[in-house]
């Protein structure tokens, strides 16, 4: 089979986060695609499973963690794991982001160099996923 | 911050994107690429009538003569002969140029007319691809023909087509770079704000200073990046050391000696200064550090403080304006640092010169207590440590054994000093020195927390001792600790009324008190401890008492 490079969702409503956000990853080997908002990322998930979900927190409609939360909830998406973005001096609920099973939280004005490597942390570029079989029992094991 | 290369050669020649291809394909119309001396190719995928119309010497003639009007407006249909229409595309925004010149290679859409198959030409390209007319005239009509209006129309949308999709191109283009620039801007942001956040006085200069240097040479992509300073004793651990951050390998004594040469070199510098040649520094040596240098001085009000400076950004660009001003800005935050800092260690050792100087004073009252203080607050210190008390409540244990005696002062000296037994009264005096000295100090905002150890030092565990009589944990853990010390000193050293202890018999003395004067598990940890440094501490006394 052959490798294919790691597919990271990239969602935030500011659009000039996700063009540095998924700027930074594709040049890094990462498959990139992008979501303006929870919704619509609740949507391209079904359609494409992602390896890793990049996600800012307060967005319109569904917000970071309700997204995080709504992905748990479907057999099928419950292991994607996630990184979260999130404005500075934001309090989050630790114990809301453990049920989320939100493994990062990264502070804006955040370093893209900092996600990159957190990224890679998670799902480094070499160890991508295999050739299109987009069955649930595919995905990485959730850290 | 990296720029890309000025081209000044001809631009790459533009294409048409996939989108173009489809959309032409959608339409129906076929998409060719011309050349001035009349050859065409179609890149569509097209019927055997449009290949041989393509590739027929009538078609190649007509575009020779066609030429400079093709080229002059994209999207204008030229007939080339009755049903066969071609208008140029040109991929990409409309440039300005004052005289365009007439290019060689041209991207075209070929449309054909209804009439096509009844000109006199039609007969002569069939002639030439060897294909039967009837037939051919048949898929020619089964082929989506349009009439000249139609092609007209569909030419200009397509040229339209052409130029928004150069343009959307070109503004992605533009919003990668933007976003390249973006995401410097967001790395330096949040390194001044990781920056801005590390410095507080109490870490370590050493930690501040490396962490700071590390996380910009990781942003600024330097081959190398160092920062140096000049001795200065506040600047304690840091003083005339060079940190130096660097992508494979390099010999620090070159980078301080580098560093020494370029503060004597610009002692004067008050900005940043890029080099783009090594050979203009005229520095010897400085050529095997690199070539495109970064020189950022760090100055305080009085003179030199250091220098950061680097050199060969790692992608090969030349160091830039913003580069400098990242660096400056770093550079600026880290002097404001190092100057606090050093602030902050003259009024530090202020205040320490000043309670040594104070208790000094109070140990000459008795010259057989010579240096008692000192050694009472480094035992109270060891065994603070002994019991595993944090690093900061230690030091504060220090300092409280240093002051413990300063009531003293207000005991008469004829008192202090008297050989021989004391008098009731006398002693009633000695026994004020504690409630005096908690006095002294008590309201100095920075010794308030020392009080307990000065005030309760001579209590005793069982109850038995003075100003309060508390007895076992009532007794402030800094009393406590400080009156082993004291008593232990006490025993081991010569006093008006009797000589020295051997260190044994003051051990053996500290475990029978133990629950009677002593706290029993502080007197435990206190036998265990290497008496080593108080041994030197009470060497040197000797010595310097010998020599007043």
């Amino acid at each position: 089979m052959v490798t294919q490079p790691p597919l990271v969702l990239v969602c935030d409503d500011e659009s000039h986060i996700v063009h540095v956000v998924s700027l930074k990853l594709r040049n890094a080997g990462y498959e990139v695609i992008t979501a303006p908002d929870g919704a619509e990322a609740l949507e391209l998930v079904k359609r494409r499973l992602p390896d890793l979900i990049v996600t800012d927190y307060q967005m319109p409609y569904v917000s970071g963690v309700e997204l995080c939360a709504a992905l748990r909830e479907d057999e099928a998406t419950a292991d994607v794991p996630a990184i979260m973005l999130t404005a500075r001096g934001f309090r989050l609920d630790p114990a809301e982001l453990h049920r989320a099973r939100i493994i990062d939280v990264v502070s804006k004005p955040f370093s893209p160099r900092e996600v990159l490597l957190k990224v890679q942390a998670i799902v480094p570029v070499s160890g991508g996923r295999q050739a299109e079989a987009p069955s649930p029992d595919q995905s990485p094991e959730a850290a | 911050m990296s720029q890309p290369a000025v081209q000044l050669a001809s631009p790459p020649e533009a294409t048409l994107s996939p989108e173009v291809f489809r959309r032409a394909e959608a339409l129906g119309v076929t998409l060719l690429r011309l050349r001035d001396g009349g050859e065409a190719r179609a890149l569509t995928a097209s019927g055997r009538v449009v290949e041989a119309i393509v590739a027929s010497s009538l078609f190649s003639g007509a575009l020779r003569r066609e030429w400079s009007s093709l080229t002059a407006a994209p999207g204008t249909v030229r007939e080339l002969w009755p049903g066969v229409r071609v208008a140029s595309l040109r991929p990409g925004p409309g440039r300005l140029a004052v005289h365009p010149p007439v290019p060689k290679k041209l991207y075209a859409v070929l449309l054909l007319g209804p009439e096509l198959t009844e000109s006199e030409q039609f007969h002569g390209v069939c002639g030439e691809a060897g294909l039967d007319r009837g037939a051919a005239a048949a898929e020619a009509q089964g082929d989506s023909t349009v009439s000249a209006g139609e092609a007209h129309r569909l030419a200009l949308t397509l040229s339209w087509m052409c130029e928004d999709d150069g343009n959307l191109h070109r503004r992605g283009g533009e919003l990668q770079g933007l976003s390249l620039e973006l995401a410097d801007t967001y790395e330096e942001l949040s390194l001044l704000y990781k920056l801005a956040s590390s410095l507080r006085v109490k870490a370590s200069p050493e930690t501040v200073l490396r962490d700071a240097c590390e996380e910009l040479h990781q942003v600024i992509g330097f081959r190398w990046l160092a920062l140096s300073l000049v001795n200065d004793p506040r600047l304690n651990d840091v003083s005339g050391q060079t940190i130096c951050l660097h992508v494979g390998d390099f010999d620090p004594d070159e980078m301080d000696a580098a560093a020494d040469a370029l503060m004597q070199r610009y002692p004067d510098l008050h900005s940043p200064m890029i080099v783009d040649r090594a050979g203009e520094i005229a520095l010897p040596g400085v050529e095997s550090l690199g070539q495109n240098f970064l020189i950022i001085p760090m100055r305080l009000d009085d003179g030199v403080l250091g220098v950061m400076f680097g050199a060969d950004r790692l992608d090969g660009d030349l160091i830039s304006s913003v580069d400098a001003k990242l660096c400056e800005s770093l550079a600026g935050s880290l002097t404001i640092y190092l100057e606090n800092h050093m602030l902050y260690d003259d009024a530090h050792s202020m205040f320490l010169g000043t309670l040594h100087a104070l208790t000094a004073a109070i140990d000459a009252k008795d010259s057989y207590t010579h240096g008692h203080s000192e050694r009472v607050a480094l035992l109270a210190r060891m065994l603070a440590e002994q019991v595993g008390l944090g690093h900061q409540v230690c030091e504060r244990v220090y300092l409280s054994g240093l002051v413990h005696d300063v009531g003293k002062i207000g005991v008469p000296e004829a008192v202090l000093c008297k050989p021989g037994r004391l008098t009731a009264d006398e002693f009633g005096l000695i026994k004020l020195h504690p409630q005096i000295g908690a006095n002294i100090i008590r309201d100095i905002r920075q010794m308030e927390d020392l009080v307990p150890g000065v005030l309760y030092h001579h209590e005793k565990y069982d109850g038995g001792g003075y100003p309060t009589g508390r007895a076992a944990e009532e007794i402030p853990l800094f009393g406590r600790l400080i009156g082993l010390a004291d008593a232990f000193d006490a025993m081991s050293s010569d006093r008006t009324y009797r000589k020295a202890m051997k260190l044994e018999d003051v051990l053996a003395e500290v475990t029978r008190c133990a629950g009677t004067q002593f706290d029993p598990e502080l007197a435990a940890a206190f036998v265990q401890m290497d008496f080593a440094p108080f041994d030197r501490l009470i060497r040197k006394h000797e010595r310097m008492r010998r020599a007043a």
